[in-house]
């Protein structure tokens, strides 16, 4: 900034105070390289296959808090074990083990259908950072056969990064839009998502990987307007259920209203930013 | 919405004439849980749906006293609620310490849209994210008032804000002509109602999840929870509920068979490709 003597004198931001970290050097890398660990049992299994893949006829990738939800409440009827888990990061509220102390801990755990070992879930409720996420992609198809699986990843995102010509505040919240790759002959339950509209993340990059490998995927993507769990957010991703599949391998769940409940409660009970 | 280059600072027009961080200030209010506001000739009502309590923390408040005639309830930040709500009672104290009078409802919101208006106008500054809806007795009797982030407010005969809150504005619009001539119970009731239309069938207004606060004459605002709003709900018991609008998907669903039936299904066509500039926002 030049004053009316001619001085030059630094300026400072009004925006930002810019405080000098002086931590920034000594701080251990939260982030690391993703680890597939599989459980004890799983391995002793692998060990007598030939390619040490696990195989797969249907595959459910669930990806944020109300796929989560879904899959644990709709999908996961019969008997299923927790079998592997990606890891991702050494954060205070990540978990490093295959057994959760906490509901609401972020994990990202491989479940597999007792009576159909073939029958796989994966929910993850942890981010998974760009650069991370082709390393994660990566090791979901080194190490599970979907060549010839039926594969869909459930998601949701913001209508806020929404483009429509309606107005976001006209949109009819929530609701689901489709995404699928070539080898997916049939037609998704809802409406493929319109231009100029894209996927990021971690969904986009199976998806992509899924396509380049030629595999039969379809992604779900539930467009909602609160950034908390609800029950309506979770319940967009119904229609799936009439889809073979995904029909075959499950039932209706009598106890489904309250575990929407206690689901909805465990997460409300942490987010108070908004009231 | 959609991001473009004119949506980082609110000191900045759009060629449209917007100020989109405006707009997207006006978007933290559905964020946060619902809450009704209607009167009648003698009350002034709000009913709020309060979010789950932590065990391990006193729980928000979501109906909060400004003085002995009027209240808020509030829907988005909690924080910057805080701030607004301390302005209202030092506003209101000032005006009993000056003129030994309750501070009129009109001018009290007139002083919180002056002060929102701010901060939506200058470099380096945020509007508030949060909605209010002001609900209190004074000498012109019972009123309503809503206030936006956008500085805005609006006199209101009955109002809804905050997530859903469609639901409850299309069933306050239904029945505006009778609240006038309710009494409490009456009035009360037609509330219930319309904060029941924003939960989804699973849920239901129960003590732990339910405020009311209630305005009249010469009584000072009373503000109920847990087992005092009991009996009001108790008058809405075994009533059916409004059913809710079928989500357009299910009825366009298409069947997806994926067993095998290649080519038997037609390739989805997407829209239009869409020209990413201003008139999207349109």
């Amino acid at each position: 900034m030049a004053t009316f003597f001619g001085e030059i004198l630094p300026v400072t931001s009004r925006a930002v105070d810019l405080d000098e970290d002086e931590d920034d050097e000594e701080a251990l890398p939260i982030q690391c390289e993703p680890i597939l660990h599989w459980s004890k049992r799983m391995r002793a299994e692998l060990e007598k296959t030939s390619d040490k893949k696990v195989p797969c006829s249907n595959f459910v990738m669930a990806i944020g808090l109300e796929a989560n939800a879904f899959t644990e409440i709709y999908v996961k009827q019969f008997n299923y074990e927790r079998v592997g888990g990606i890891f991702t990061s050494l954060g205070d509220e990540d978990q490093l083990t295959l057994s959760n102390a906490s509901p609401t801990d972020k994990t990202c755990y491989i479940w597999r259908c007792h009576s159909n070992p073939s029958i796989l879930v994966c929910q993850c409720n942890r981010h998974v950072s760009a650069d991370q996420s082709f390393q994660w992609a990566q090791l979901l198809v080194d190490n599970i056969e979907l060549s010839t699986a039926y594969i869909a990843v459930l998601t949701a995102s913001d209508t806020g990064g929404y483009c429509s010509e309606v107005p976001s505040s006209d949109l009819d919240t929530p609701f689901l839009r489709a995404l699928k790759t070539e080898k997916f002959m049939a037609s998704p339950v809802c409406k493929i998502l319109e231009q100029p509209n894209m996927l990021t993340g971690l969904p986009a990059q199976l998806m992509s990987f899924f396509q380049v490998l030629r595999y039969k995927a379809v992604i779900y993507v539930c467009f909602k307007e609160n950034k908390y769990v609800d029950i309506l957010d979770v319940k967009a991703f119904m229609s799936i259920l009439n889809v073979t599949p995904i029909k075959d391998i499950t039932e209706p769940n009598k106890n489904a209203e309250q575990m929407l409940r206690d689901i909805m409660e465990l997460h409300a009970v942490n987010d108070t930013l908004y009231m | 919405m959609f991001r473009n280059q004119y949506d980082n600072d609110v000191t900045v027009w759009s060629p449209q004439g917007r100020i989109h961080q405006l707009e997207y200030a006006m978007e933290a209010v559905k964020q946060g849980s619902a809450c009704v506001g209607l009167k009648s000739k003698t009350h002034a009502i709000l009913i709020a749906l309060k979010r789950a309590p932590s065990e391990l923390s006193a729980h928000q408040k979501k109906i909060l006293p400004i003085d002995d005639h009027v209240a808020v309830s509030i829907a988005g930040l909690t924080a910057d609620a805080r701030l607004l709500c301390n302005f209202m009672r030092n506003e209101c104290l000032n005006s009993r310490w000056a003129y030994n009078k309750p501070l009129p409802i009109s001018r009290l919101v007139s002083m919180v849209g002056s002060k929102s208006q701010i901060p939506t106008q200058r470099y380096g500054r945020r509007p508030f994210g949060v909605g209010l809806l002001v609900a209190g007795y004074d000498a012109l009797g019972p009123h309503i008032y809503q206030t936006c982030p956008s500085a805005n407010y609006y006199d209101c005969k009955a109002m809804a804000i905050g997530a859903r809150s469609q639901s409850a504005r299309t069933y306050l619009e239904k029945h505006l002509d009778v609240f006038l001539d309710c009494s409490l119970e009456e009035l009360a009731k037609h509330g219930l109602r319309a904060l029941r239309d924003t939960l989804p069938s699973e849920v239901d207004l129960t003590s732990k999840n339910c405020s009311i606060g209630i305005a009249c004459k010469d009584k000072k605002f009373a503000i109920l929870d847990d087992e005092d709003v009991s009996p009001y709900l108790a008058l809405i018991e075994g009533e059916e509920r409004s059913s809710r609008p079928q989500a357009e998907e299910a009825g366009q669903a298409m069947e997806a068979d994926d067993a095998g039936t290649a080519g038997s299904s037609t390739d989805p066509v997407p829209a239009d490709p869409q020209v990413v500039d201003e008139g999207m926002d349109q």
